[in-house]
């Protein structure tokens, strides 16, 4: 245990968890998101029996920022970086065949993913002399070896040195998740592909046990992202502008590695949860099977927000609610205050959200204000009760550079607010109902490209000078949030998906 | 280690130095009196030798310590069993330690004797990436499709990769292609799009913040540098139509500072040129280009030839043209790839 982590714990009493949680990098660690919705699911199944593995990196100092509930029964922190080394083991060696084969399943592994080549990879690993420690399998002559035949097989024209260490992380995690010793639980539910996703097909292959995955963002897209636009990992080889390439470098093998292990995540778990149906074509992209996949929204409390009643008579009203940081993209929304404020000159425009995050954006937020002489018009609010501003806002506007399920967009719709949001995460789903809605509730808001500060004001404009229109919107979408959106309904899917013996059983979250 | 614990350390281990040099001296000074004592007083030795075996000890208690940990001991050692010329030895040893170059290799050094830097020359690097396959492939260029295709037609993979293109080496003439991406009907790649843009967005603003004056009297030299840098973020593509025309001003204003008027048709004058287009001030472009030298007149008809270009203005194009067809019989020739009409003769709309 690393003496810089979270103190496992073990409240079992001898009697297995009903589900064990495996999440990477969020709770109990970092506050907010994903983190929050494992605290909300645990809290909302009382009589559920939790366990729950973190996945971690490093020996950074870390503390818990939520405190565990009752039913949490079982906590631990499993390093990707590996165990704390008792020996050195570089000694350690095999067969120059067996390291091939090795390195053979590993590489077909690594890029092509599949239940059959982790099940190979584990037979193969059981197969290795002398109980390899995790040392042996990373940090050893064997491991070298694997290296080696893994680089001359994968990428040999990039570099070798940024090939060791970009093994050294990628099959390194690997080794530590396969190494892992698992604890018994009935379900094992991961929150994430990747590592965590690794874990609970490992445990589906060598327990029987069922796997559940469920994605709040496709893992594989956002590390895609962060992999294509990030600086910190070298391009070996000129490919130049070239689109098609046969050459593989390292970002490709960061890629192509997360995209295997999500194909063998979803082999091997039996139901493949999400938010919105745009996730699950990238699922299925990635060879999700069609008949586990499941849509689960996430909810909110509808009591609470439906409560709120609005006061006529009131200015024009529009407003953003989010942190004024460049993903909100906070200041398209002010361009568009303009083109409104010449068409509805006594319009009031606000933002929600603190300002603290990003200083200078915020900073550069109020310049473009006075710049556009909108001093009068658009109000930066700071962070205020969103509840108390609600019964005051016509139109609630969402200009994202990118979201998943936004809160926001879900409160204001609980509350009666027509939103406009641009195309991104479930917007659009949200606002307009997927295809086969049923019932249908009709047309909740607008939706606009991202980055279109001319269509978000468009838009804002046509509802504050309809009325009916504005009521219609509101109305729609505050019955599909109701019926679609509640936490009432997420915990009881979640609680159904775990009481079945087989997914298979289960049906859609809107039938 | 904060600045000011490794100060507090350093004075500290200066002090400790001292105080050993010091001991040592002491000691030494010891030592002498007690041979002196033996040689000319014939005091005697057993009591001189006791004596004796107490200065080494005493040395090593006065100066033991943060700063100094070995040199004590060797100093105890040192005086113990030779006496004076122990206390001797062991202050040579401590001025040498002391000695900035010998006690303390500096890091690039010590690397240096690890490994040295590479002297390869150009050929020699292009034979090693020849040989092990990361040279650029020229034929992979022969049927590469353009960026704005690829956004609207390409593969979901095809165009992951041209995001990623775009987002290592970007360029402003990727702006279409991107956003062409941020409307894309897969979700995965609008997403994708947006995070390129982002980054792109905020790299470029944190670009333009190196913009800003330090102070409120700039010279020449620093004003130009100032609105150059704010020239690039307008020429990025990246910003708003508002931040835009706000950049533009800025630009503009330090780079007249820097030059109020044109004295030589480069780069720089061809940007203060390009933004006072651009912002529509085209008297105080004509101002400016007449004060040029008549010998560069080549390069301003090109830059304004350039600027109308760009703008889709036809007929100020022909215009800017036709000003300089008195020596044009080369230009008149010119004909498109692939035939067709002269050039000269499309630019001032004259049919064949």
């Amino acid at each position: 245990m690393n003496p810089q982590g979270i103190a496992s714990f073990d409240r079992t009493g001898g009697q297995e968890p009903d589900i064990c949680l495996i999440v990477e990098g969020c709770y109990p660690h970092i506050l907010g998101g994903v983190s929050s919705w494992v605290d909300w699911l645990m809290r909302s199944l009382p009589l559920h029996r939790f366990g729950l593995i973190s996945l971690v990196s490093g020996n950074e100092p870390r503390s818990p920022k939520y405190e565990f509930p009752p039913n949490l029964v079982r906590f631990l922190e499993l390093d990707l970086k590996g165990p704390v080394p008792l020996d050195r083991n570089r000694n350690y060696k095999v067969s120059p065949r067996q390291s091939e084969a090795f390195a053979n399943i590993l590489a077909d592994l690594v890029t092509h993913g599949g239940s059959n080549a982790l099940s190979d990879l584990l037979s193969e690993m059981d197969k290795l002399p002398g109980y390899p420690t995790y040392q042996c399998l990373t940090k050893s002559e064997f491991a070298w070896q694997v290296v080696c035949s893994m680089y001359r097989r994968l990428m040999p024209e990039s570099s070798f040195i940024d090939f060791y260490w970009a093994w050294q992380s990628l099959i390194g995690g690997l080794f530590a998740v396969l190494m892992f010793p698992l604890p018994p639980a009935r379900i094992y539910h991961c929150i994430s592909t990747g590592y965590a996703g690794m874990l609970a097909a490992r445990a589906a292959i060598e327990k029987g046990s069922r796997a559940i995955v469920t994605e709040h963002g496709v893992y594989t897209n956002e590390r895609r992202i962060e992999i294509l636009t990030a600086d910190w990992i070298a391009d070996t080889i000129d490919n130049g502008l070239a689109i098609d390439s046969r050459r593989l470098d390292l970002r490709d093998l960061w890629i192509k590695s997360f995209e295997s292990y999500a194909r063998t995540c979803y082999q091997a778990c039996d139901a493949i949860t999400t938010l919105y149906s745009d996730n699950q074509k990238l699922q299925i992209d990635l060879g999700a099977d069609v008949e586990k996949l499941v849509i689960i929204p996430n909810g909110i409390d509808i009591n609470r927000f439906g409560s709120v009643q609005p006061e006529f008579g009131n200015t024009p009203t529009v407003a953003l609610v989010g942190r004024v940081v460049p993903i909100k993209d906070v200041k398209t929304y002010i361009a568009s205050a303009r083109i409104v404020r010449d068409a509805i000159p006594d319009v009031r425009v606000l933002v929600l959200g603190p300002l603290d995050e990003d200083p200078e954006y915020a900073g550069e937020c109020r310049s473009m204000i006075e710049d556009l002489d909108l001093a009068d018009t658009v109000i930066l609010a700071g962070r205020v009760n969103v509840m108390e501003w609600l019964p005051r806002i016509d139109v609630m506007v969402l200009s994202s550079l990118s979201e998943a399920q936004p809160l926001t967009v879900l409160e204001a719709g609980a509350a009666g607010i027509p939103c406009i949001t641009t195309n991104v995460g479930s917007c659009r789903e949200i606002l307009h109902g997927v295809d086969n809605e049923d019932p249908s509730f009709g047309v909740g808001g607008i939706v606009t490209d991202v980055v279109a500060p001319d269509q978000i004001a468009e838009a804002v404009i046509s509802l504050l000078r309809d009325k009916e229109l504005r009521a219609q919107m509101g109305s729609n979408l505050r019955a599909r949030v109701r019926e679609f959106y509640s936490s009432e309904r997420s915990r009881n899917a979640y609680a159904n998906l775990y009481k079945l013996q087989r997914f298979q059983e289960a049906s859609t979250w809107q039938a | 280690m904060s600045i000011q614990a490794r100060d507090t350390n350093e004075s500290k281990s200066v002090f400790s130095a001292a105080r050993l040099a010091l001991a040592l001296v002491a000691a030494l000074a010891v030592d002498l009196a007690l041979i002196h004592a033996a040689v000319v007083a014939q005091a005697p030795l057993g009591a001189l030798l006791i004596l004796h075996l107490f200065v080494g000890p005493a040395v090593w208690l006065a100066t033991k310590g943060e700063g100094v940990e070995t040199l004590p001991s060797i100093a105890l050692l040192a005086i113990t069993v030779m006496g004076p010329v122990g206390a001797l030895g062991t202050l040579a040893l401590a001025a040498y330690l002391a000695w900035p170059v010998h006690s303390q290799r500096p890091n690039n050094d010590w690397q240096e004797t690890l490994s040295k830097p590479s002297e390869r020359d150009l050929p020699q690097m292009f034979a090693q990436a020849i040989t092990e396959g990361r040279l650029f492939e020229p034929g992979q260029q022969s049927d590469a499709p353009s960026f704005l295709r690829i956004a609207a037609e390409g593969s979901v993979e095809q165009r992951y990769a041209m995001l990623g293109l775009v987002s290592q080496h970007f360029d402003p003439s990727f702006m279409p292609a991107l956003r062409q991406a941020l409307k894309s009907d897969v979700s995965a790649v609008r997403v994708s799009a947006a995070a390129v843009f982002s980054k792109l967005r905020d790299k470029n603003r944190l670009q333009m913040m190196e913009g800003r004056p330090e102070s409120d009297t700039l010279t020449a030299h620093e004003a130009e540098r100032i609105g150059l840098i704010l020239a690039r973020g307008v020429a990025s593509g990246l910003l708003d139509p508002l931040d835009l025309i706000a950049a533009r001003k800025k630009s503009l204003s330090f780079l007249l500072q820097a030059r109020p008027e044109a004295t030589v048709a480069d780069e720089v004058e061809e940007i203060i040129s390009t933004l006072l287009y651009d912002s529509g001030d085209e008297s105080a472009l004509d101002a400016r280009l007449k004060l040029l030298d008549a010998a560069e007149s080549q390069v301003i008809s090109r830059l304004k030839a350039g600027l109308h270009m760009r703008a889709w203005r036809h007929e100020e194009l022909r215009q800017t043209m036709r000003a300089r067809t008195g020596s044009s019989d080369r230009l008149n020739s010119v004909r498109p790839l692939g035939g067709g009409q002269p050039l000269l003769s499309v630019l001032r709309g004259e049919s064949t």
